[in-house]
């Protein structure tokens, strides 16, 4: 596969991807709460109604910053499928996360200024491990390229086990997953952790949803790069057990004080990330 | 020819400093800095350019006059004996401090009457890396000069009780900018040891200007700790004439000495840390921030911190790959882990600008101590790049403090709104420092793949660091972006010189953004390829990345100009009636809605983090003194 094809496939197939990931998901969150749940393509329909509704804005602006989101979201999963440096896809990544933010600031209503903030302290949580996990990758691979990465000799899992944990856990923020969803829930009973995007509505809100699938297939594919070497079946089903996980605690936990999430993700961060990187040369030699 | 060229670089700033002492306000006050500003500008960018035209690489410039190092050096006991008379007065304790001045006196005296240290045949150099800090010094130099001239007649409006000090203000600022053209020129050790004394010199003076309680005492820790600084350096001379190693008294021979020369660059790369704020001798330039907002803008931001970390990148070869050296890069980055997240803490915008300066400078300190052909690049690079965005964003927050009345991040709410040109200078400013593809990031992004293979543990402390650097910014930038409901009271015009001078360095910020490659070859690869002659070429494909992103941002706003507006207006969720700025509460009285930014000092206690800082600052600094003189 061309790097173009590889970009231009993401692109296009990445939504379809990310509907039937966020349908599943539902599906088996259903499942376990003993329900029947909704449709597997519930999400696709939920989403052409909000891009049916009557557009209303608090200003001109939030359009501007969600189209950045969704374009920066998608521009850096469109760099990392076209191989590139996966330094600048996390930096491509945050970018896009920045402008949803500013879409919530610029709102200057109390809660989603609340949700603004709240969204800032999942990124200071999550953005260590993000950027030790390209960094271990690179470690284990003596490359910042996607596609070197991906073609590695032995999986970059088996040397870098605490960065996996660690990555893992900060994907739990990134999932917008229980005990860390403190800006945006998926489950919506109040308006202080669904702040974020409260102020947004119609097809804007659509945008949020639809660069969401975009990111979620981004964050699967870097959990891919671990287990890569293995081939596409076993790697594949490697990332679905863990997404399930990820399903499982989200369902089992509640949601934690952000003091809490912080501390542990930072905690998590050093200390299966950190300390993991330190010794991957005396892992590499082990092997 | 090229011998004028430098020594009018050092000499010109000298006759308009003295002409503003004498003339000391009105027009002509005015006539004496927009000429002096400009000539030194224009000087410094012919000399950059001619030498990067030329293509040589290292121009050593010999000069025989024993008058002049005479000359020198009794200036040089002249600065150390009035500092020496200011710090008998100091107020709180420190009676160091003219202990320690006195020894650089002696030392200083001894290393040059005494014949100790050899007269450096070359006492001037020209490479790539001063020809950097001369285009920083007389680029931003010249802007904030201009800049200050409107923004000191607003600051005599606004308090007519103070004394009016201008002219000695305009002395101090040119005398400070022939001081960082010596720096950046010297070859020969005295003569750097001279202009490291009158930057410290100027700086303390330029505290001073408000003449206040608080500015005396803050005026008081910049010496003293700058003279802590200034020992390292006369220490490192001691060591130069007195130890074991090469005897010389050219940088240039220094560097070519290798191995052996270590010790002596370990110990002025300490004087480089003190100069650029490094834990735990970063508190002065907090306290610096009371001067008026030029001089942190100039001092304190853009060139004369950058005479720290310019002194240790100068090193840097020597510290590659050492002990020692991985010792300083860790106090670069624990500094930058820590500063940045003391500045997720302050709400004061110079406050938050000063801790991001110590964050960025302990970032090209990291760079340093690694050293090799990618940390160096990038440290260059962020040298350029910071003094650009940096300046722009003190002058922005100068400006709007003398607007707004206030220098709180949360009384710029909606700024972007109230005071469109002056807001988006403000935003051009947050997003040069810590947003892709802006030059500051792509400079980190180098960092941290130069550092990753080179030291694992330096680069997990920068990944650490980088987060808080994106908390604190993306909170400014929101507020500013905030769109308020309603209109607030207007506010006065800012003057156009400020908007000039700050249009000027927003320009710059965007226009090295899109030259970034350009910028590159020109200004920082020639020097990496005469230092690395091994390394293979510069890898700028994901530049290219960068550049794309670049063109998006900008592209984005056009095309959402050109579409018409989608939607209905609404007002914003209040869990209740809107009404005006609020909404109805329980009692059906309206009820203002608020708005406050997060500090997170339930988890960042201010007092533990300045512990961590003291001690952890001090501890690396002194086991990189130690392992650099037993080395």
């Amino acid at each position: 596969m061309t790097p173009l094809l590889g970009a231009l496939l993401y692109v296009v197939l990445a939504p379809v991807l990310g509907c039937l990931l966020a349908g599943a998901d539902r599906i088996a969150t259903a499942r376990m709460q003993r329900r029947q749940g909704p449709p597997l393509l519930q999400p696709y329909y939920d989403l052409r109604k909000l891009m049916g509704k009557r557009g209303a804005e608090i200003n001109g602006f939030q359009g501007y910053y969600l189209t950045g989101f969704l374009l920066f979201t998608a521009g850096a999963g469109a760099l990392f499928f076209h191989g590139g440096d996966l330094l600048l896809v996390v930096f491509a990544l945050t970018l896009g996360a920045v402008m949803l933010v500013m879409a919530a600031f610029s709102a200057n209503s109390p809660y989603a200024h609340m949700g603004a903030h709240r969204e800032l302290l999942q990124m200071l949580a999550y953005e260590p491990m993000l950027i030790l996990t390209a960094l271990g990758l690179y470690l284990a691979t003596h490359s910042f390229a996607v596609s070197a990465i991906a073609s590695a000799a032995q999986a970059p899992v088996l040397v870098l086990p605490g960065v996996f944990l660690g990555y893992l856990f900060i994907l739990t923020i990134k999932l917008r997953k229980s005990p860390f969803d403190l800006s945006s829930s998926h489950h919506a009973h109040q308006e202080l952790v669904r702040g974020l995007t409260v102020e947004i509505s119609g097809g804007n809100l659509a945008l949020v949803e639809l660069a969401h699938w975009y990111e979620n297939v981004l964050l699967l594919g870097i959990l891919y790069l671990f287990l890569a070497p293995w081939g596409v079946a076993a790697a594949l089903a490697g990332v679905a057990l863990c997404y399930l996980l990820e399903v499982v605690v989200d369902n089992s936990s509640a949601r934690l004080r952000w003091e809490t999430a912080l501390r542990s993700s930072w905690l998590v961060a050093l200390a299966l990330g950190g300390l993991n990187i330190l010794l991957v040369p005396a892992l590499q030699k082990g092997f | 020819m090229i011998l004028q060229a430098l020594a009018f670089l050092i000499i010109f700033p000298l006759f308009p400093a003295l002409l503003a002492l004498v003339v000391k306000r009105g027009p002509l006050l005015d006539a004496v800095v927009w000429i002096g500003a400009l000539g030194f500008a224009v000087a410094a960018l012919t000399v950059a350019v001619g030498y990067w035209g030329s293509g040589a690489g290292l121009v050593l410039v010999p000069l025989e006059a024993p008058a002049l190092d005479l000359l020198l050096l009794g200036l040089e006991c002249l600065v150390l004996v009035f500092l020496f008379i200011r710090s008998l007065s100091m107020r709180s304790k420190g009676g160091w401090v003219p202990l320690l001045i006195a020894a650089q006196a002696v030392t200083v005296l001894y290393l040059d009457l005494g014949g100790a240290l050899p007269k450096a045949v070359a006492p001037l150099a020209l490479d790539h890396l001063g020809v950097l800090l001369l285009v920083v010094a007389g680029v931003v130099g010249a802007l904030v000069a201009l800049y200050a001239i409107s923004y000191m007649k607003e600051e005599r409006q606004h308090h007519p009780e103070r004394p009016d000090r201008r002219g000695l203000f305009f002395f101090l600022i040119f005398l400070f900018l022939s001081a960082m053209a010596g720096i950046a020129l010297s070859n020969s050790l005295a003569w750097l040891f001279f202009f490291w004394e009158v930057t410290t010199l100027c700086s303390y003076l330029l505290i001073r200007t408000r003449g206040d309680e608080a500015s005396i005492k803050n005026a008081d820790l910049a010496l003293a700790l700058n003279v802590l600084g200034g020992a390292f350096f006369a220490a490192g001379l001691l060591w130069l004439a007195l130890g074991p190693g090469p005897k010389t008294g050219e940088v240039q021979a220094l560097l070519a000495s290798g191995r052996p020369a270590l010790p002596v660059a370990v110990l002025l790369g300490l004087a480089g840390l003190v100069k650029s704020a490094q834990m735990p001798f970063h508190k002065w330039l907090l306290g610096a921030m009371v001067a008026p907002t030029p001089v942190s803008a100039l001092l304190h931001a853009s060139t004369m911190v950058k005479a720290g970390v310019f002194l240790l990148l100068r090193f840097s070869p020597l510290y590659q790959g050492t002990l020692p050296g991985q010792l300083l890069a860790g106090v670069g980055a624990v500094t930058f882990l820590l500063a940045s997240l003391q500045a997720v803490g302050e709400s004061d915008a110079k406050r938050v600008l000063a801790y991001s300066t110590i964050a960025n400078l302990g970032l090209i300190v990291a760079c340093a101590g690694i050293g090799g052909r990618d940390a160096l690049w990038a440290g260059m690079l962020l040298v350029l790049f910071h003094a650009v965005a940096k300046g722009l964003l003190f002058l922005a927050v100068g400006s709007a403090e003398h607007r707004l009345g206030s220098r709180d991040i949360e009384s710029m709410r909606g700024l972007l709104q109230r005071k469109r040109t002056l807001g988006t200078m403000m935003v051009i400013g947050i997003l040069g420092m810590f947003l892709a593809p802006f030059g500051m990031l792509t400079a980190k992004w180098k960092v941290l793949e130069a550092m990753t293979a080179a030291a694992p543990l330096i680069a997990i402390l920068v990944a650490f660091g980088s987060a808080p650097t994106l908390f604190f910014w993306a909170k400014w930038l929101g507020a500013l972006l905030a769109v308020p409901p309603a209109p607030k009271p207007r506010l006065e015009r800012t003057p156009p010189v400020e908007l000039g001078v700050m249009g000027v360095l927003a320009a710059m910020t965007v226009a090295a953004t899109l030259a970034f490659p350009a910028i590159s070859g020109v200004m920082v690869a020639p020097y990496l390829a005469r230092l690395f002659p091994a390394a293979p070429a510069l890898d700028l494909m994901p530049l290219a990345a960068m550049l794309g992103v670049a063109l998006a941002m900008l592209g984005l706003p056009l095309i959402f100009a050109a579409s018409p507006a989608r939607g209905q207006r609404q007002l914003a969720y209040l869990a209740g009636a809107n009404a005006g700025h609020g909404f109805v509460n329980s009692l059906h009285e309206p009820q203002e809605a608020r708005l406050h930014n997060y500090y997170l000092g339930s988890v960042l206690h201010p007092l533990k983090l300045d512990r961590a800082a003291l001690w952890l600052g001090a501890g690396l600094t002194l086991a990189a003194a130690l392992a650099g003189v037993l080395s």
